[in-house]
């Protein structure tokens, strides 16, 4: 048991563990409060969640909130690790998307092998080049990256609008939206092959999903993703310069590892990361980009942050995360005879419980260390 | 007559470490008591348990004969016990009166009587020899002074017994003559005073007797007058230790570093030499521009003006990575902050500013095998402790991260090595390590800068010594012909002797 607790993953995997049993808890008590029996809630919870598709239903759903929160979390984590917060995730979103949008729509006739990676690229170029402006201020001006990222966010909101209600409107709606994009970009659903299906790589087609889920191949990215950004961060030189001046600025700058790239470059990737996440809402979802689409799923973004820390700012940490949040959406919509809010109860428990959690370890651990 | 402090076998745990193990310590009523050991032998647990901080898990503990059983702050500071931190307690801000009565302030009605407390601090500074000015802003003081106050304040709650925890590390050689004498003076009005010190010097200076602590265990307890700096040294460290160090004449070659008319923040310009093969030491009491010396001359401040070449090449507005191209080896002040990543591998901390260089990185990506080779190889050279690379550098005692931070300079083969303060906060043992390493990169060919408050290690090493006092060189001694007492009086701003 001694060994147990001494070991360096526990301090890692142990609050989150802790955070989510104490959340749990904490619900079951709110319900009791609410005059309701929690097991017969749960119960009820168990039998919504197995009709109609059954198990196979909620997993898809589950996989499809969790996409957009890897991408996004993955991104708050790589900024994190060079000692930044980068809380523009909105932002990055919004104009990795419409980028990705506008590229799927220009370049409409493109075949899918080459379509697909330019529509990736324009929403990582997109979301980079927008956290490069918060980078860039913080490493050549000082200016604090929360602030400047907060801006951003309304800024971002504002020029998609005026693009995609403007110049790169679609027809003559209402709607503020762009064209569709090429066959060639969307991302097939996990479900949806291989009858009917537009499927780019078919091979992957998962029978098991049903196919009016939304969960896309773009939790193939969005993993594929998580090892880049591990690999990256632990393997690479430029990953160790990264971590080094998030854990100590001023040693890297005597080592001479130079402190403003080193904070650039981690903004860039952590905003190519958020704007990667679009791809799920346009090439996956949607095929295309419309404001108030876009603008409900880049509040996604926020989530992102509580999914960075309770997993950890560690990618293998983040995908549970992201599906733990994935699945408390889901839990939302199988909730009977009490009020939804529940839902968002529970998120921020988490997040204090984890918060509070990795305070306790942490103390604990430098108790030991000071004796 | 009951002893001022007894503890007896004392023990305490903690998860993995065993801080105690049957400690004794006796601290007759008015002696100066000394407390030595390495880092990490017990010292700080020992008084934290008298302090009542921390509950002895096993022992007995009495305080003037009375037995503690309540192991509080409160408690022990009612029996009579005061600590003075190392790291002062203080609002600068402040005045000394408003510091010194903080927490049980003088009141009229329901405000602050400012001149009750004035007159309380002056009372109590002239009745134990600790003159210092009541209405004195404390950010105004010497260090010195702020130790006196720091002191007044544990003696106006009543302390009868006063600890001190390493109370020269601050302080210029001045400054600890003055303390000493403030410490007889306590001990002349019947305080008991127990110091905490891994210094021989003013163990040897100040106390009559000394208990030595080595592993958690106590190793012994003497009267000062019974034992020379070797055999407290033996006693700490378990083994003897050399202290004279070996010295062969330097046989200087031509410049490696040329600096001239230096000058940057409190640097008012400077000009010197260091060459190849020999150790210029740089003294002064800290805050006379070394630390903007050691940082123009590893890239971490830019010259206001003057130049500096290294083997030739202007570097006084460049970055550390220049610097470390052109051959710089730096040992920073603040290992901590500067030399190395807390929460790093000792691993990775060994190629740390190294990492770019082709054996650590191969297109890109970090050749772990290497590292780990390597840091296997300079662990086990270095002797670091614990030996295991992959320990965070923040789970290592000062003294060992100190070896790291050498160990990966020293593995540049560095032709010029500033070593700022190489020693301070380390250990006996690592302390004749360092040494040794530094002369060694004097043999070796290397043209080394010694920036230290240390005199004793200035003397010790340096081939020549120069004196810094606001900003500027007051004066360039020869090694062998410097003594500490000059030195000083070169240090406050007299003329040579």
């Amino acid at each position: 048991m001694r060994a147990l607790l001494a070991h360096p993953w526990t301090a890692r995997i142990g609050p989150p563990v802790l955070a989510v049993a104490c959340a749990a808890l904490l619900g079951a008590a709110l319900v009791a409060a609410l005059g309701q029996n929690p097991f017969g809630l749960a119960g009820r919870v168990w039998g919504e969640a197995t009709r109609y598709h059954g198990l196979r239903d909620d997993a898809a759903y589950v996989i499809a909130y969790a996409t957009p929160l890897i991408f996004t979390g993955l991104g708050v984590a790589i900024a994190f690790r060079a000692g930044m917060f980068n809380i523009g995730g909105q932002g990055q979103v919004m104009i990795g998307g419409i980028l990705c949008g506008f590229v799927g729509w220009k370049l409409a006739a493109w075949p899918a092998w080459a379509l697909v990676p330019a529509c990736f690229a324009a929403a990582a170029a997109g979301g980079a080049a927008w956290a490069s402006i918060a980078g860039a201020l913080r490493a050549w001006r000082g200016s604090h990256e929360v602030i400047v990222t907060i801006m951003l966010n309304v800024l971002a909101v504002a020029l998609t609008e005026t693009l995609a209600g403007g110049r790169w409107k679609s027809g003559a709606g209402m709607m503020s939206q762009l064209p569709d994009v090429g066959p060639g970009a969307r991302l097939p659903r996990l479900g949806a092959w291989p009858e009917g299906s537009t499927s780019v790589v078919p091979v992957l087609g998962i029978p098991v999903f049903p196919a009016h889920v939304p969960a896309n191949a773009a939790i193939f990215l969005a993993l594929a993703c998580c090892v880049a950004a591990w690999a990256w961060l632990w393997r690479t030189t430029r990953g160790f310069e990264l971590r080094a001046t998030g854990l100590g600025p001023e040693a890297a700058r005597a080592a001479g590892i130079p402190p403003r790239t080193t904070l650039l470059i981690a903004m860039a990737l952590s905003g190519a990361l958020a704007g990667l996440a679009a791809t799920d809402l346009v090439m996956g979802q949607k095929g295309t980009w419309r404001q108030d689409d876009g603008l409900a799923f880049a509040g996604q973004a926020f989530i992102g942050i509580a999914v960075a820390l309770m997993g950890q700012n560690h990618p293998a940490g983040i995908v549970p995360a992201a599906l733990l949040f994935g699945a408390l959406q889901r839990l939302a919509f199988l909730l009977s005879g009490v009020p939804k809010d529940l839902v968002f109860i529970l998120q921020a428990a988490v997040i204090l419980f984890v918060v509070c959690g990795n305070e306790i370890f942490r103390r604990a651990l430098s108790r030991r260390r000071a004796a | 007559m009951a002893a001022a402090v007894e503890m007896v076998g004392i023990e305490k745990r903690f998860p993995r470490v065993v801080a105690n193990v049957g400690v004794n310590l006796v601290v007759e009523e008015g002696e100066i008591h000394a407390l030595a050991g390495e880092n990490g032998a017990g010292k700080s647990t020992l008084m934290k348990i008298l302090c009542g901080l921390h509950a002895p898990d096993a022992g007995v503990v009495r305080i003037f004969g009375r037995e503690v059983t309540d192991f509080r702050p409160a408690a022990a500071i009612a029996a009579g016990i005061g600590m003075v931190h190392q790291h002062f307690m203080q609002v600068p801000t402040l005045t000394v009166a408003e510091n010194v009565v903080l927490g049980e302030e003088p009141r009229r009605g329901p405000f602050f009587d400012r001149r009750r407390a004035e007159e309380r601090v002056a009372e109590l500074g002239s009745r134990f020899g600790l003159p210092v000015d009541p209405r004195a802003r404390i950010e105004d003081l010497p260090v010195g002074l702020q130790q006196r106050v720091e002191i007044l304040k544990v003696l106006a709650r009543g302390a009868r017994v006063l600890i001190l925890d390493e109370p020269t590390a601050v302080l210029t050689p001045q400054e600890s003559e003055s303390l000493y004498a403030t410490l007889r003076s306590l001990k002349s009005q019947g305080r008991t005073v127990i110091f905490i010190s891994h210094k021989l010097r003013e163990v040897r200076a100040a106390a009559d007797r000394l208990t030595v602590l080595r592993r958690g265990r106590t190793v012994g307890t003497v009267p000062i007058g019974e034992v020379d700096e070797a055999k407290i040294a033996e006693m700490m460290i378990g083994r003897p230790v050399l202290f004279e160090i070996e010295k062969t004449p330097a046989a200087p070659a031509g410049a490696v570093l040329e600096v001239r008319d230096l000058a940057g923040g409190r640097l008012r310009g400077v000009t010197f030499d260091v060459r190849a093969g020999e150790i210029v030491g740089v003294a002064g009491v800290e805050g006379n521009g070394q630390s903007e010396l050691v940082e123009i001359l590893s890239g971490l401040r830019q010259a206001g003006s003057g130049t500096a070449r290294l083997r030739g090449r202007e570097l006084s507005r460049a970055g550390p990575a220049a610097w470390f191209e052109a051959g710089l080896g730096v040992i920073p002040e603040d290992r901590n902050l500067r030399g190395l990543i807390g929460e790093m591998s000792v691993a990775d901390n060994l190629i740390l500013g190294r990492h770019r260089q082709p054996r650590y990185s191969r297109a890109g990506i970090v050749a772990g095998a290497a590292r780990d080779a390597d840091a296997a190889g300079l662990v086990e050279r270095f002797d670091i402790r614990p030996a295991d690379p992959r320990a965070e550098a923040e789970s290592l005692s000062g003294g060992n991260r100190q070896k790291v931070v050498v160990a990966r300079e020293l593995s540049r083969v560095p032709g010029l090595l500033v070593a700022a303060h190489p020693t301070r906060g380390v250990d006996v043992g690592a302390i004749e390590f360092i040494h040794r390493s530094i002369l060694a990169e004097r043999a070796r060919g290397a043209a080394v800068l010694l920036v230290s408050s240390e005199l004793p290690e200035i003397l010790a090493l340096a081939d020549r010594i120069l004196v810094l006092c606001g900003g500027a060189i007051a004066g360039e001694v020869r090694g062998a012909e410097a003594t500490e007492r000059g030195l000083g009086v070169l240090m406050t701003g007299g003329a040579p002797a």
